[in-house]
């Protein structure tokens, strides 16, 4: 694959250190799209595992930090050295008894000044549950991209974080604290809240036409559409958002006395996945299901690149997907992706996706040649 | 963590307890430590001395709940202070970084801490009855609260902008200056005094 003029900013080299089946891996990642081969546990996943821990310091496998850490090692490092359009930085992670981050040397305190210097998108067998298992799954989905897209996004969202475990503490204890300090929480949460909800409402009317396109792509002529339906109704002002979360807050003081828990906001709300009207979620065929959450992962990688890939550097992780596809979508996703600026993907055997590639390496024995 | 050093219990005893200390590393313990060693030995009894006796000679002040060794702190004693002015702060070590900045002559009120119900604490963990008291008495004028501006510190000023109102009180709260989510131990003397003087009006 050849740039013209600057190259943008892109991954440039992967040094991991005690990271799961890694004892020690300095990888020059090439640009363009990268396809990784090798045996069953091979350690293909793994890798895709590592830039996606650099990008976002989340697994996208585990929530357990203990299972990346190689199990005859007492921590791990992983360097992701980004470069390009004239810059290079190098991000550092440092996992010991605690966690230690860097940007080009200087030590980083909060995670979130560390997360999102570049843009990872990650394609894998699981993302089915964004179709088919719980809202949380969706709401989660919206809150990394829109994090990704946003620092605010992830401010607001760590601050309504907060204000929910305080508060759902306080209903658990209502006896002791009483009325005047729930109301002192509910303004925080309110506030929050609704610039959350305001937040993803926009950012799904963003994301609306990149899923057409993608639906489109893949399904044809079939409609698909995602739909966010928050509880205070779709109306984005902000002074409207607030003033109906309060009121529902208010409405359901009672119940949330009685459960001990915060029933409305942005943390109960639902992503409504349709396709020509009907929800997937219900009535998607298992093929629909897996097409569809291929199409949102598509609709987020695009959105990202339109918006902030040329800046940060954007990378897609592609896992084990292309095999549990048709050989006709296969070959839609591949001819989408061909144009990306940096793609790693694993298959099993290259033969059949080795023409939409710019190049195909193996994983073996802790190496990748 | 076992220090892997092989110092003599009292050596080992002593970096230990430097560890402890805020900013203080393996390293730096250990330098302190030895630095500790070549001290005359008056000094070290003097220093024993301060370590030893530093809880039973130190109290909370009476009327604020500022530490003091008096009855009343060097703050809550000192006539040129403006007595209709009380600033509420969570604890006493955040008195110093207020007064560094110098320009606020009222008086404080130390909360004891803040709401933070998953630490099961509430508003009877925090010293509102003294506060009242200090109200009721008449001469109060303004209260600023000056809790942190995350959220369990803005959860509590919310709280005590309810609970303090009173005819003729005005409350405010210290405006932005402090950047957001930070706690006030960490922000300097001029962030400070200029969210003193631009805090708005809770009452
Ligand atoms: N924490 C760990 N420490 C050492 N080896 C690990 C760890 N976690 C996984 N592995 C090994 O990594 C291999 C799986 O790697 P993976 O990347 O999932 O393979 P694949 O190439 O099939 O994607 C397995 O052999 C497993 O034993
Ligand atoms: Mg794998
Ligand atoms: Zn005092």
């Amino acid at each position: 694959m050849s740039f013209g003029g600057a190259a943008p900013v892109a991954l440039v080299k992967l040094e991991l250190a005690g990271f799961r089946s890694y004892q020690s891996l300095a990888w020059p990642v090439p640009p363009g799209v990268t396809l990784l081969t090798g045996a069953n546990g091979a350690g293909k996943t793994n890798l895709l595992e590592a830039v996606h821990y650099a990008a976002l310091l989340r697994s996208f496998r585990t929530r357990n930090l203990q299972e990346l850490r190689r199990w005859d090692s007492p921590g791990f490092s992983l360097v992701a050295t980004l470069g390009g359009d004239g810059l290079t930085r190098q991000l550092r992670v440092t996992q010991q008894q605690e966690r230690s981050l860097q940007v080009d040397g200087v030590p980083i305190i909060r995670a979130s000044d560390f997360i999102n210097h570049f843009l990872a998108v990650a394609f894998i067998p699981e993302d089915i549950g964004l179709v088919k298992g719980p809202a949380s799954e969706r709401r989660r989905f919206l809150d990394i991209l829109g994090s990704q897209l946003d620092a605010g996004y992830l401010r607001a969202l760590s601050e309504y974080n907060q204000v929910l475990r305080q508060r759902n503490a306080l209903l658990r204890q209502y006896a002791q604290f009483g009325d005047r300090a729930l109301e002192a929480f509910d303004q925080q949460l309110v506030a929050f809240g609704a610039a959350i909800i305001q937040r993803r409402l926009l950012l799904v009317e963003e994301l609306r036409p990149e899923l057409e396109e993608s639906g489109r792509q893949f399904f044809g002529d079939g409609s698909l559409l995602a739909r966010y339906t928050p509880v205070t109704g779709t109306e984005s002002g902000l002074e409207t958002l607030t003033a109906r979360l309060f009121d529902l807050l208010v409405k359901n003081r009672d119940r949330e006395k009685r459960d001990g828990v915060t029933l409305v906001g942005p943390h109960r709300d639902e992503l409504l996945l349709t396709l020509d009207t009907r929800p997937l979620a219900a009535f998607g065929s298992e093929g629909q299901c897996r097409t569809t959450a291929l199409a949102l992962r598509l609709a987020s990688y695009r959105l990202l690149q339109r918006q902030a890939g040329d800046q940060r550097g954007l990378i897609l992780l592609v896992d084990d997907v292309l095999g549990e596809l048709d050989a006709v979508r296969r070959r839609t996703f591949l001819d989408l992706i061909r144009q990306c600026p940096q793609a790693l993907i694993t298959v099993t055997t290259a033969d059949e996706c080795a023409p939409w590639a710019d190049q195909v390496v193996t994983v073996h024995d802790g190496a990748v040649n | 963590m076992p220090l892997p050093l092989g110092y003599p219990q009292p050596l080992e005893e002593l970096i230990r307890s430097l560890r402890r200390l805020p900013g203080i590393g393996a390293r730096t313990a250990e330098r302190l430590a030895l630095a500790l060693l070549e001290w005359p030995e008056a000094d070290l009894q003097a220093l024993g001395q301060s370590l030893s006796t530093l809880r039973a000679r130190l109290h909370p002040c009476t009327q604020c709940g500022n530490l003091a060794d008096t009855p009343l702190c060097l703050i809550c004693a000192n006539p040129q202070r403006q007595t209709e002015l009380i600033c509420v702060v969570e604890t006493a070590a955040q008195i110093p970084v207020i007064e560094r900045c110098g320009s606020f002559r009222g008086l404080y009120h130390v909360l004891g801490g803040r709401l933070a119900p998953l630490d099961h604490r509430g508003p009877e963990q925090l010293r509102l009855a003294e506060l009242h008291q200090r109200l009721a008495a008449g001469n109060v004028r303004e209260v600023i609260l000056a809790t942190s501006s995350d959220v369990e510190g803005e959860a509590t000023a919310a709280y005590l902008a309810m609970d303090l109102q009173r005819p003729g009180l005005i409350i405010s709260r210290i405006a932005s200056g402090v950047p957001v989510g930070a706690d006030i131990g960490f922000a300097d003397p001029a962030t400070i005094a200029i969210a003193l003087r631009a805090r708005r009006n809770l009452g």
